[in-house]
C-alpha cells in the first residue's frame, strides 16, 4: 500500500494506561494508535488490527465499559481510562460468550472473534437482554469475512435471555 | 515535531488553539485517518475530550449539545426525544464502536470521503491540485452539482441539525459567535478550497436547538443498511404547516432543498444521476412521515 509513515513526528510524552487492571507508562508518540500499543508493545496481540481505519471493527476494545475502535484511537486520548482487551475479558477462563460462541460454532478463520467478543460484551453489559434487533443494530460495526453473522447473532443470543 | 495536550478548560484550549498550525482533536475517527495520509499535519494536537463540552442540557424551549457529546449519546439522549431527525441520524451515522468515540463537532466539521482527496496517490483539486479525478474518473456515489469539486458532503448531523433550526456556538481566544448550522459550511473556491467557514483558531462548543419541530424524521440510503455513509440522507422538519428539508450526499455541503421542487440545482453528474431518483423517493417518503 502506498499509505505513508504518519507524517511529522510528534513530541514523546508520558502516557499511562490503565489495560486490564494494569498501570502500564510509557514515554511515546501521543498519536500513536491504541492497538499498536496494545499489540507491539504490551503483548495483547488478541486485538487484531483488520483494516486500521475504523470499517471492520477487528480491533475493538472496551473504553470506560463501551467498545471503540482502537485503531483510531490516538493513545495520549485512551489515557485516563479504563481499558479492557479480548485478555482482560477472558483473564479467568472463557467466559460464557464464548463458550457460546464455540457452542455456535461461531468462527471460521477467527480473526474477527476477539472483536466480536468485544462489541458483544460492550452490549451485554449495558443491555444484558437484548432483542434480536438490539443484537443486530449493536454488532453491525464488526464485519466478519467469512460471514458467521447468523452464528454470532445466535451465539450472542444464547447468553442474553432475550426472546428475540 | 508536533505536540499533543489535552487541556481541562475552555479557555486553555482556546489559548492553544490560538498557536498557528494547532487543531482540534474530538473522538479522532476523521483526523487519525486524515493524519495517516499526510492530509492533516498539525504542529500542536489539541484534544478537547477533558474541556467540559460533553453535556446536553435543556436551555429554554430547547437543548444545548455540547460539541464533545458523542453520536452514541445524542441517539439515546432523553432530552432530545422531541428531535426524532437528530436522533435517527445519529443513530445511522457509521457504526456503534465509532458512535462510542465519535462527536458531534467532529462529525459536523469532518473532511470529505471522496476517495481521490483520501487517496495518497493523487493530490485532487479540492487538496490543492488542479484536477478534480472524481470527474474524469468514478463518480457514481458523489453529489449531483456540477462544479471544480463534486463531491458529497458525509455528514448525517448537518442535515438533521440543519431542518431543526440548529445554531452553533463557536469560540476563539477572541471572542464567541453564534450561527445558523449551514453557516459552517461554504463551497470551494479557487482561491480557498476549505468546506468549512471556521477560523484556524476557532472551535465550536455548542450546538443549539431551539424549540422543536411539530414532527421530523431523517431517511437515508447507504451502500449497506448499517455502517456506509449516506448515498443520500435527507432530513425533513414540519413546523405547523412550514416544511424545511436538507440533505447529505447531493452536495460538496449540507444542501437545503425547495420542498416543492426538491430536484432544483442538483441536475445529476453522469455517473451519480441515479441519485435523483433516491432523493426524490425519499423527499416524498419523508413528507408523507411528517404530515401523518
Ligand atoms: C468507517 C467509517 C464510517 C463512517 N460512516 C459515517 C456515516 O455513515 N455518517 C456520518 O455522518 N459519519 C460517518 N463517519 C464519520 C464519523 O462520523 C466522523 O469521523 C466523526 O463523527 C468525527 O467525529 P470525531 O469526534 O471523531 O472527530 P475528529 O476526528 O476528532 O475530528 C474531525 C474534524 O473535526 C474537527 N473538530 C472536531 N471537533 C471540533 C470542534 N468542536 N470544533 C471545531 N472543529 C472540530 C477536527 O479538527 C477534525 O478536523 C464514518 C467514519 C468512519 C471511519
Ligand atoms: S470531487 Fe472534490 S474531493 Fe473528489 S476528486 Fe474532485 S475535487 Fe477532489
Ligand atoms: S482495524 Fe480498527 S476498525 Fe478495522
Ligand atoms: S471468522 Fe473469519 S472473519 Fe469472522
Amino acid at each position: 500500500m502506498l499509505v505513508p509513515e504518519r507524517g511529522g513526528a510528534v513530541v514523546p510524552v508520558t502516557v499511562v494506561l490503565c489495560v486490564n487492571g494494569e498501570r502500564h507508562e510509557f514515554e511515546i508518540d501521543p498519536l500513536e494508535r491504541l492497538a499498536d500499543v496494545l499489540r507491539d508493545r504490551i503483548g495483547l496481540v488478541g486485538t487484531k488490527v483488520g483494516c486500521g481505519e475504523g470499517a471492520c471493527g477487528a480491533c475493538a476494545v472496551l473504553l470506560d465499559g463501551r467498545a471503540v475502535a482502537s485503531c483510531l484511537l490516538a493513545v495520549g486520548s485512551a489515557a485516563g481510562h479504563r481499558i479492557e482487551t479480548i485478555e482482560g475479558l477472558s483473564r479467568d477462563g472463557l467466559t460464557p460468550l464464548q463458550e457460546a460462541f464455540i457452542a455456535a460454532d461461531a468462527l471460521q478463520c477467527g480473526f474477527c472473534t476477539p472483536g466480536q467478543i468485544v462489541a458483544a460484551t460492550g452490549l451485554l453489559r449495558a443491555e444484558p437482554a437484548p432483542t434480536r434487533a438490539a443484537v443486530r443494530q449493536a454488532m453491525s460495526g464488526n464485519i466478519c469475512r467469512c460471514g458467521c453473522y447468523p452464528k454470532i447473532e445466535q451465539a450472542i443470543l444464547s447468553c442474553s435471555g432475550g426472546d428475540g | 515535531m508536533s505536540t499533543f495536550c489535552r487541556p481541562t478548560t475552555l479557555a486553555d484550549a482556546l489559548a492553544a488553539l490560538a498557536e498557528p498550525g494547532s487543531r482540534v482533536l474530538a473522538g479522532g475517527t476523521d483526523l487519525s485517518g486524515l493524519i495517516d495520509r499526510g492530509l492533516a499535519s498539525p504542529t500542536t494536537v489539541i484534544d478537547v475530550q477533558d474541556a467540559g463540552l460533553d453535556r446536553i442540557e435543556r436551555c429554554g424551549a430547547g437543548v444545548r449539545i455540547g460539541a464533545t457529546a458523542t453520536l452514541a449519546t445524542v441517539a439515546v439522549s432523553d432530552l432530545l426525544t422531541r428531535w426524532t431527525a437528530l436522533r435517527e441520524a445519529a443513530a445511522a451515522a457509521a457504526s456503534p464502536l465509532l458512535r462510542n468515540v465519535a462527536t458531534v463537532g467532529g462529525n459536523l466539521c469532518q473532511h470529505t470521503r471522496c476517495w481521490y482527496y483520501r487517496g495518497v496517490e493523487w493530490t485532487c483539486w479540492l487538496g490543492g491540485g488542479d484536477t478534480c479525478f472524481a470527474q474524469i474518473g468514478e463518480h457514481e456515489r458523489h453529489g449531483l452539482q456540477p462544479g471544480d469539486c463534486i463531491s458529497a458532503h458525509p455528514s448525517d448531523l448537518a442535515p438533521a441539525l440543519i431542518v431543526s433550526d440548529a445554531t452553533v456556538v463557536v469560540a476563539s481566544a477572541t471572542g464567541i459567535r453564534e450561527q445558523p448550522v449551514a453557516a459552517l459550511y461554504r463551497r470551494p473556491d479557487v482561491d480557498d478550497r476549505s468546506l468549512l467557514t471556521l477560523g484556524p483558531d476557532e472551535v465550536i462548543t455548542h450546538v443549539v436547538l431551539p424549540a422543536p419541530p411539530d414532527a421530523s424524521v431523517y431517511l437515508r440510503e447507504g451502500q449497506r443498511e448499517a455502517f456506509s455513509f449516506p448515498l443520500v440522507g435527507l432530513a425533513v422538519a414540519r413546523f405547523g404547516e412550514r416544511l424545511v428539508m436538507a440533505a447529505a450526499g447531493v452536495a460538496n455541503i449540507p444542501h437545503l432543498l425547495d420542498p416543492d421542487d426538491v430536484l432544483h440545482d442538483l441536475p445529476g453528474n453522469p455517473q451519480s444521476a441515479w441519485k435523483r431518483t433516491v432523493l426524490a423517493t425519499l423527499a416524498s417518503r419523508g413528507r408523507t412521515a411528517v404530515t401523518m
